[in-house]
């Protein structure tokens, strides 16, 4: 090919090969790439298309992610606060004694109670030990005197606080339920050296342990749980469960049942629980056979 | 060959060559930005969400919001002064509404002046949306990789978002200095108004900010940032957005910036206390990025009240010390008012001026209390030896031996002594020999121990100069400490926060207000009236001069080289305590070089204070216990006198009676 190249003599020729289609053809090809970007910029709006097609694959780096992260890093910390709170509050509402309610609140964690609420708890110790928290007749004023709005609960390393709160957030009497106020109300209100005979309020209510748990566990897996409301206390007790017996009167919606518990040296214990009363004449009723 | 054969080839060669390197260079580039683009940072989606952030609030006791905190609120376009916007435009690019992220031909003259570093200066050409992917995104480092990432998020942003949404988010993000981020902010803090607010010459002061904002801070380089807006001004005109004459206009106008919002700082003493508490308990990010409301316990006309009255009572002093308006050091002086009822801090400023100087001497400043400590020494006296108000003793010059150190010799601030009198006579006037006889008797233990009990948390010395209060402490523990005695002996611990809540308005903590008894309220009411005769006949009787004539009870507190004056003291519903001093040692001395005292100027700021702070509310005297009865005394035997005229009024417990034996 090179060799039927030869070089133009005339500027007619020069000019003829300078224009020529395939000369021309490149040139206003690169000058249209050119001016089209200019005008369009077409580059750009390709390069920022593609990197948008990216996007969620790539990194949260950078200024403002980083101050993202610290929104993000407060807003778990609020939530865990909140959960925590919620979860205090749940358990003082579920709680059915002070037991529970101090084993539910931990330490830094906080719960309202309602009124009725903690009369249920109070009502459901005997009274030597109740009085001991707080005087019956120093919370009928409390409560009856309308100067209290809510009662508030604060965990703490050593049990629980209780504060009976004014409107204004001012404490009017504080209840502190160290681990020893607790065991001493546990015990009354769980524990009885004896037997189930021995307590007349069980009197024709007492059952074979066999029998009250044949029919208990017969009964809808939703009641059961209403039965045996702290099912730790009979797991950690030592011995031979015997029998069991029905409380003869309900308090704020709730029945004891008693469960008698011989141990190797033929010493019986009575453990208390404290049962739903809804729950308790469906049990009593399967147990009679009405 | 001939010359048109080589200008062809030559020609030909350049325009291959070009074309060849064009091509090459495209290649290169492609690659660079695919293996650039997976590291890129993410784009948030809508991008205006990176703005918002939630603000963290504080309001005050009374309800009007204090301070946000870290929080952002976009403002909309609609709600911006369009001078603001034109402005920005002009000087920053002016062909925003043209270009796709990057202003080519600018970019393109900059890369050549850099390259050829033609003035040793590096040129930039960033437009509004390579500024906002360099702030949003990346550091300030200044490199070739940051710039070309810079440009490929410019191409991103400008292809995701409408011109609109970038600038949008461009001005609601950009810092103009002074902690002011985003037009908004920026026109609160430097004019106190709205960003829809603002003015020709405003806008344009502003919009020529973010090129340097600590060099033209208008607070501190105002002639410089006039010079810049000068430059925002010829480009307006230039753009055509404005016309001559408005340039001129705008021009001859010098904006005032608004004076409370100098800086990013809180304004507040009282807020820097409770921000810091904030910080303590919940974290930084919490603080200033959670969101969250917080009811402080601040009464912002009390606030306000208090920083008045501290104001004119250091003026009155400069003028009592002959100290001229420009003299440096000044005076300063510190106010804490809180309730006794619930321990509730109402007011506190810790300076004359905290643009001047944010050390917060209410909380920060330990100074010894002088005789202002007295009531703890009082109230132990009477606790443990049984002494009321009505107890003699005698004022006359006193040598205490003490073991391995030199004798104590204390002498009153007179110089003089009068002899014997009763003990509600001896805090009335302050008399110092006998404050020393009852701390001899009680031994400094048991004093620091009454101190301690009713709220004083530094470290006190078991000696017996602690009594005239040579240990240090600083106002806030002063007032909380009295407030004690003001509700009766019982203690509330002070606090600054009611309640937080999240940013959905669960609390997340609560004030319970819990009092503890630590005083017999018997003995605590006479010491209360003791101190009720110190503003009524003794050191704080200034109090009363100045129309204060409420139930009232307090002390003056000086110490001997006149360094600090004090004046503490309490309504039953308001405790405050006033410390005026020099920062550093030095004398509060009139310009005859006598000193001046407690009484002097901390009791007026406390009168000034408190006669606005109570305006609202019906007088109301201290409760008296049960067990306390009261009697006539002679002020000198401390027996019934037949002359009334003499005689003053002392409380008893049930089993006190008058005319006991002379104490000495």
């Amino acid at each position: 090919m090179t060799g039927n190249w030869y070089e133009p003599t005339k500027t007619s020729e020069f000019l003829r090969r300078i224009l020529s289609f395939s000369n021309l053809l490149i040139l206003c090809t690169a000058a249209a790439f050119i001016i089209s970007e200019l005008r369009f910029d077409w580059c750009e709006l390709m390069i920022g298309r593609y990197l948008a097609s990216l996007n969620s694959s790539r990194p949260e780096t950078g200024a403002v992610w980083k101050a993202g992260e610290q929104s993000s890093r407060a807003h778990t910390f609020l939530k865990n606060i909140i959960e925590e709170r919620q979860n205090a509050a749940r358990y003082a509402q579920e709680a059915t004694s002070f037991a529970e309610l101090a084993s539910g609140i931990l330490p830094g964690q906080w719960a309202n109670i309602d009124k009725e609420h903690f009369k249920r708890l109070y009502l459901s110790i005997p009274l030597p030990a109740a009085s001991e928290l707080i005087t019956p007749s120093e919370l009928i004023w409390l409560f009856n005197g309308g100067v209290v709005t809510r009662i508030f609960c604060e965990g703490k390393p050593y049990g629980l606080e209780i504060f009976f709160l004014n409107s204004a957030n001012r404490a009017l009497r504080q209840i502190t339920l160290n681990s020893s106020k607790m065991e001493k109300i546990e015990k009354n209100e769980s524990v009885f050296k004896g037997t189930l005979d021995q307590i007349p309020e069980f009197k024709g209510r007492i059952y074979h342990a066999e029998r009250f748990f044949k029919v208990l566990l017969e009964l809808s897996q939703d009641i059961v749980p209403d039965l045996i409301t702290t099912p730790q206390k009979l797991i950690n007790q030592q011995g031979t469960l015997t029998r069991a017996g029905i409380w003869n009167e309900a308090a704020s919606g709730y029945i004891k049942l008693g469960f008698e518990f011989k141990d190797n040296n033929g010493k019986s214990v009575v453990l208390f629980i404290r049962a739903r009363e809804w729950a308790v004449w469906h049990l009593s009723s399967n147990l009679t056979g009405n | 060959m001939n010359f048109l054969t080589i200008l062809l080839s030559a020609s030909r060669f350049l325009f291959y060559t070009a074309l060849g390197l064009c091509s090459l260079g495209i290649l290169f580039v492609s690659v660079v930005i695919f293996s650039a683009a997976k590291e890129l940072p993410k784009l948030p989606e809508p991008l205006s969400r990176i703005i918002e952030t939630p603000k963290t609030e504080i309001y005050a006791a009374t309800g009007e919001r204090l301070i946000t905190l870290g929080g952002r609120e976009p403002v909309p376009l609609s709600r911006v002064s369009p001078d603001f916007i034109n402005a920005v435009l002009a000087v920053e690019d002016h062909m925003f509404w043209e270009h796709s992220g990057v202003n080519k031909l600018r970019t393109l003259k900059a890369f050549y002046i850099t390259l050829t570093n033609r003035g040793n200066r590096v040129e930039g050409a960033s437009t509004i949306t390579q500024q906002l992917a360099k702030n949003l995104f990346f550091s300030f480092e200044r490199t070739y990789l940051r710039k070309f990432k810079e440009m490929l998020l410019a191409f991103q942003i400008e292809y995701s978002c409408t011109k609109e949404e970038i600038l949008h988010a461009y001005i609601n993000q950009i810092a103009f200095g002074a902690g002011a981020q985003g037009v908004e902010k920026a026109a609160q803090v430097f004019f106190g108004k709205s960003a829809a607010d603002l003015t020709l010459g405003e806008a344009a002061l502003l919009a020529g900010l973010p090129k340097s904002p600590t060099n033209y801070n208008p607070y501190r380089h105002y002639d410089k940032a006039l010079k810049r807006r000068e430059v925002v001004i010829a480009r307006m005109k230039d753009a055509g957005y404005i016309t001559d004459k408005e340039a001129q206009d705008a021009l001859k106008i010098r904006p005032a910036l608004h004076s409370e919002h100098a800086d990013a700082r809180t304004g507040s003493y009282f807020l820097d206390a409770l921000i810091s508490q904030l910080i303590e308990r919940y974290g930084n990010d919490v603080v200033f990025h959670g969101g969250i409301k917080v009811t402080a316990t601040v009464d912002s006309n009390l606030q306000y009240a208090g920083d008045t009255a501290l104001k004119n009572g250091l003026d009155r002093l400069d003028t009592l010390m002959g100290l001229k308006p420009d003299a440096e050091p000044r005076p300063q002086g510190a106010l804490v008012a809180i309730d006794p009822a619930s321990g509730a801090v109402k007011a506190m400023i810790g300076g004359r001026d905290y643009y001047n100087s944010e050390y917060n001497r209410a909380v920060n400043s330990h100074r010894q209390p002088g005789s202002a400590f007295k009531p703890f020494l009082y109230y132990t006296a009477l606790y443990k030896l049984n002494y009321s108000g009505a107890t003699t003793m005698v004022d006359s010059p006193i040598v205490i031996p003490v073991v391995g150190s030199a004798a104590w010799e204390p002498r009153n601030f007179e110089n003089s002594y009068r002899g014997q009198m009763v003990l509600k006579q001896a805090l009335t006037y302050s008399v110092n020999t006998i404050a020393a006889r009852l701390v001899e008797k009680t031994g400094p233990k048991a004093v620091t121990d009454t101190a301690r009990v009713c709220g004083i948390t530094s470290k006190l010395e078991d000696v017996y100069s602690v009594a005239l209060g040579t240990s240090v402490v600083t106002p806030f523990e002063m007032a909380s400490a009295y407030t004690t005695f003001a509700s009766g002996g019982v203690r509330h611990e002070p606090f600054m926060i009611w309640r937080v809540e999240d940013p959905f308005g669960r609390v997340i903590y609560e004030h319970l207000v819990r009092g503890r008894k630590v005083l017999d309220p018997e003995i605590a009411y006479q010491v209360v009236d003791m101190m009720k005769s110190v503003i009524d006949l003794g050191s704080g009787k200034t109090i009363r001069e100045m129309g204060f004539t409420r139930p009232a009870a307090g002390k003056t507190g000086t110490t001997d080289s006149y360094n600090d004056a004090w004046f503490a003291g309490f309504t039953p519903s308001l405790c405050t305590a006033i410390w005026t001093g020099f920062d550093r040692k030095r004398k509060l001395k009139i310009s005859s070089e006598s000193g001046i005292t407690g009484g002097k100027i901390a009791a007026t700021i406390w009168a000034e204070f408190m006669n606005e702070a109570m305006k609202n509310e019906p007088p109301r005297d201290f409760t008296i216990p049960d067990g306390i009865h009261f009697e006539q005394a002679d002020p000198v035997s401390g027996c019934k006198v037949s002359d009334s005229s003499r005689a003053i009024t002392i409380p008893l417990k049930k089993n006190q009676n008058l005319c006991t034996t002379p104490q000495y």
